[in-house]
Order: C-alpha cells, then sequence, then structure tokens
C-alpha cells in the first residue's frame, strides 16, 4: 500500500538521521589530552608552608579485588600524608580518571570505600570552603569503627567543575559533552583521625590554603576548579 | 475504511513497520550488550528482552489492529508531536552516553509508531510488552543504590541468621559476612539482586500470561511477587554461604559469578508457580487437577 510506503520511508527516516546525527555529536575529544600531561604523584607538592609529608599514614584503601575494578576508572592515585607543625596529620587522597563522560566510569564517593571497610558514616553535610581564590563546596563526613574516628571533606571534580551532587555530575557531563569534550575528573579527599569536627574543618582548611597555591597548573584547576578571583 | 486484523494474519502487517524499532532499537541494543550486561550487577534483562519478543510471537492470534488506508489526523499529528519532543531527547541521550534517556524515548516512539499505525486498539494490545520494555532500560545507578541498599541488608541479615540458626558459624558484621574461617562481602553477595526488578517483571508477565478469570487471584500474586523474589535472594545467599562453608572461598566465588543469576531464577520460579498452585486452591476451592 502507499501509505504503508510512505510511513516507512517517513518513519525509517528520521529514525535513520537521529542515530546519525546523534553519533555525529557524540563527545569524542578528551579534555585530558588537550591538557600537558599530568602526574599526580609529581606535580602535587610534597612540602608545604607549614607542613610535611609523613610516611605512615594509614589510608583507608579499597580491598585488592575493589582495587582492581577501580583501576579500569582511575588513571592515576595519590595517597599522601601531611603533618603540620603541632604534629596534626591530613591524609590526602586522590583519584584522576580521565574518562568522567559516562555514569558506568564514575568515581566512587569514599562512602563506597570506608563502607566496605566496615566504617559507619553520620554526619553528613555540605561544607563551604573559602580558599581565598575561589570558594569550593565540599562535603563533609565522620567514618566511625571501633578505635577510629576520621573526618573526611571530599568532592568530585568533572573538568574545572566542582561537584557534590549527582545531578549536578550529569549536567556538567552533559555541558561538557554538548561541546563535544569527554570531561575527565578527580574524586578528591582529605581526612583526620580522632579529632573534633569544627578542629577537623579547620585544619583542613588550613590545609587547603596551603596546597592550592602551591599546585601548579594545570593540576590546580583540575582540583581546585577554576579560579574565580 | 477500517477493519480488524490479527498479528498472526499476512495482509496489513507488514515487514515495513519494523524499520523505526530495528533503526533504533539495534544501537540501542548493543550499547546496553557492550556497557551494561556484561556487568554482574546486570540483573539479567536480556531475558526480558526475549521474554517480550516470546510474548509477541505468542500472542500474535490475539494482537489486533485497526489498519486504515487513510491513517486518521488525529493519529498524524501525534506523531508529529512525538517527534518533535521525543527525537531531540533521543538524540541528547544517545550522544551524550544517557542510556536511561535514549531507552525512555526510543520506547515512547516506539509508542506513538505503533498508534500511528494500528489505533488504539493496537496500542492497547500490545501495552503489556511496552511496559516491560522499561525493565530493559538502565535506571540512573543513585537510584538503584538506594532502592537497592535496604534489600541487600535485609536479605543478608536474613540469610545469615537463618544459616546461624541451622547451627553454622556464621556473623554478620558491618558489610562483612564471617562464615566459619572466611569472609565475604555483603555486596558482592547481593551482586545481581537488581535482578530483583527483573523477578518482578517476569512475575508480572506469568500472571499475565496465565490470565485467570479470578481477580483475587491476580492481585495476590502480583503482590506476592516483591516477596518471592526476597525469598529467591534469601535462599540464594543461604547457598553461597553454605557452598563457601563446606568447599572454601574459591568454590564460593566460582558459584557466585557462575551460577548466581540463574539459581535465583529457578529458586524464584519455582517460589512463584508453588504459590500460584496454592493461590488456585484457595481462591477456586473446586478447581481439580491441571489446567
Amino acid at each position: 500500500m502507499a501509505t504503508l510506503r510512505r510511513t516507512f520511508l517517513s518513519q525509517t527516516g528520521l529514525a535513520l538521521g537521529c542515530v546519525l546525527f546523534a553519533e555525529s555529536i557524540r563527545p569524542r575529544r578528551y579534555l585530558a589530552d588537550t591538557r600537558g600531561p599530568i602526574s599526580l604523584d609529581k606535580d602535587v607538592p610534597k612540602t608545604l608552608p607549614g607542613w610535611v609529608k609523613f610516611d605512615g599514614g594509614q589510608t583507608v584503601l579499597p580491598s585488592p579485588e575493589v582495587t582492581a575494578a577501580l583501576a579500569r576508572i582511575y588513571t592515576d592515585t595519590l595517597d599522601r600524608t601531611f603533618l603540620d607543625d603541632d604534629g596534626q596529620g591530613v591524609m590526602l587522597s586522590i583519584a584522576y580518571g580521565r574518562d568522567q563522560g559516562n555514569e558506568l566510569n564514575a568515581a566512587h564517593r569514599p562512602e563506597y570505600c570506608y563502607r566496605a571497610q566496615g566504617f559507619d558514616l553520620s554526619q553528613e553535610s555540605l561544607v563551604s570552603l573559602d580558599l581565598g581564590s575561589t570558594t569550593i563546596n565540599a562535603i563533609s563526613l565522620l567514618a566511625t569503627k571501633p578505635g577510629r574516628t576520621e573526618h573526611i571533606t571530599y568532592w568530585l571534580t568533572i573538568g574545572t567543575d566542582i561537584i557534590s551532587k549527582n545531578i549536578e555530575r550529569k549536567l556538567s557531563q552533559i555541558r561538557y559533552g554538548l561541546h563535544g569534550d569527554i570531561p575527565d575528573g578527580v574524586i578528591f579527599r582529605i581526612s583526620s583521625i580522632n579529632m573534633n569536627s569544627a578542629d577537623a574543618l579547620a585544619l583542613h582548611n588550613k590545609f587547603l590554603r596551603s596546597l592550592q597555591p602551591a599546585t601548579p597548573e594545570p593540576l590546580r584547576s583540575l582540583l581546585f576548579g577554576r579560579q574565580t578571583q | 475504511m477500517n477493519s480488524d486484523r490479527t498479528l498472526a494474519s499476512t495482509e496489513g502487517w507488514n515487514f515495513r513497520l519494523y524499520g523505526l524499532p530495528l533503526v533504533l532499537g539495534l544501537p540501542f541494543l548493543s550499547t546496553l550488550f557492550l556497557n551494561y550486561w556484561t556487568s554482574p550487577d546486570s540483573n539479567e534483562t536480556w531475558l526480558v528482552l526475549f521474554l517480550i519478543i516470546w510474548l509477541l510471537r505468542h500472542r500474535r492470534m490475539e494482537i489486533s489492529f485497526e489498519a486504515a488506508t487513510d491513517t486518521p489526523n488525529t493519529r498524524k499529528r501525534l506523531l508529529a508531536v512525538a517527534w518533535c519532543m521525543l527525537g531531540p531527547l533521543y538524540v541528547v541521550g544517545r550522544s551524550q552516553s544517557l542510556a536511561t534517556v535514549e531507552g525512555l524515548a526510543l520506547i515512547s516512539l516506539l509508542a506513538a509508531h505503533i498508534y500511528h499505525f494500528g489505533g488504539t486498539i493496537l496500542l492497547k494490545s500490545v501495552i503489556g510488552e511496552l511496559l516491560l520494555l522499561i525493565f530493559i532500560v538502565p535506571a540512573p545507578a543513585s537510584l538503584i543504590q538506594t532502592l537497592t541498599s535496604p534489600l541487600k541488608l535485609a536479605v543478608s541479615t536474613s540469610a545469615a541468621f537463618l544459616v546461624g540458626a541451622l547451627g553454622y558459624p556464621v556473623a554478620k558484621s558491618g558489610v562483612l559476612l564471617y562464615v566459619g574461617q572466611y569472609q565475604l562481602f555483603v555486596a558482592d553477595a547481593c551482586s545481581g539482586l537488581t535482578s530483583i526488578f527483573t523477578l518482578e517483571a517476569l512475575g508480572l508477565v506469568y500472571v499475565r500470561l496465565q490470565g485467570y478469570k479470578n481477580r483475587l487471584h491476580n492481585l495476590l500474586l502480583a503482590c506476592l511477587i516483591l516477596p518471592i523474589s526476597f525469598a529467591a535472594n534469601t535462599l540464594r545467599v543461604i547457598t553461597l554461604i553454605l557452598v563457601t562453608y563446606h568447599f572454601g572461598d574459591a568454590a564460593g566465588q566460582g558459584f557466585l559469578h557462575t551460577f548466581a543469576g540463574l539459581t535465583l531464577f529457578l529458586i524464584g520460579l519455582f517460589l512463584m508457580l508453588t504459590v500460584d498452585r496454592l493461590l488456585l486452591k484457595i481462591t477456586n476451592p473446586t478447581w481439580r487437577g491441571s489446567r
């Protein structure tokens, strides 16, 4: 029938058009390739004004099976502990993923690691960290286990956007995608043990204020977002 | 102008109608296959897809449509509106790797396409299969997390309790299950728990297929599917615990990855059939023998 043929042509044609158009605008450019090569170990400073590297911190790491699975997502990781002049410690843990353009590759939040190690998580809240040249909205958490209390402050990045909620992550991914870019991203986490939460947060703030200016570009924007001033 | 035909009859229904579903569906399925169906937590949705195709073929005598030599304007307009709204959504979903958006836009376009061809009669005929298609669309990971975390907790706690009651040295602490000298991660033990949704889909299909006249029977069965899936999952975790205890860690992991999904389904199916028989006896005491 003529109607049927017309229907077939128009519908299949439209469908084909959509598929081909979608594939043509699919982001293919990795943002990571537009920057210079980044090495977390080399580029993150080992000494800061008022802080020294300490070898002996026990950062919470995922189990070996999980690490193998995570190796698929993270292209570079760093775990480093710093002590300030008063001997108070901050454990820094950064995981960088070259391809954050997909929900399946999304960097995992610390809740994942910590729960898997038997920690109880509580007191989750949004905190605003004023680093002078920029303000970061981070998430603050308390992780407890018999014998260990850990205050965590963390955030995620997609490209140079700081993310706290998952919907922000999706929107950021789409924004980069519509520009044709596949964004990279990090999960940036600092934690301190056995302190009260106000002290821990102040300590973290102090640490970040030292770390941020000392970190070279392009890593600095990747970790702390674009400068606002 | 209008005449009723069925999917089984040769005139009117034409292979050309498969154009749109195939053109949109095949890329979507390849994305699913490459990115989603290979992970252990893939909840066996491909089974649902086979089921849908089987159902359509099985029911082809019943699926009737109103073919028209001249498509009514309402249908044309609806299809046009659908394309305007869903076309861009589909494009965004596909190009930005948002499988949920892509899948839902696809299914909606399919519905509009079906309506355009066969009217409300056809749409109503296949509405069950269309809704089942939604089970294949991957849900946002955060949503799945929120829904399955309490379930995983409940399943693992129940399983640990029951195995403990049998006298085995089992303990649950946080996210770890201690079995004799071994320890299992609850998350691993419960991987594939998302197939609880697939079991739900299967159950609904079963209810539809059986087509019992007794509404109470249908309703009860539909409601009981969720507890049945829960029980099936608990039984699976219990089996895992027992296998690990008696045959060791390696055997447990082997069982977990190879038979996990399948055992779950078999258990679920078995439980569902049993409950079905029981319900038959309760709601229809005069019924005897098999259908």
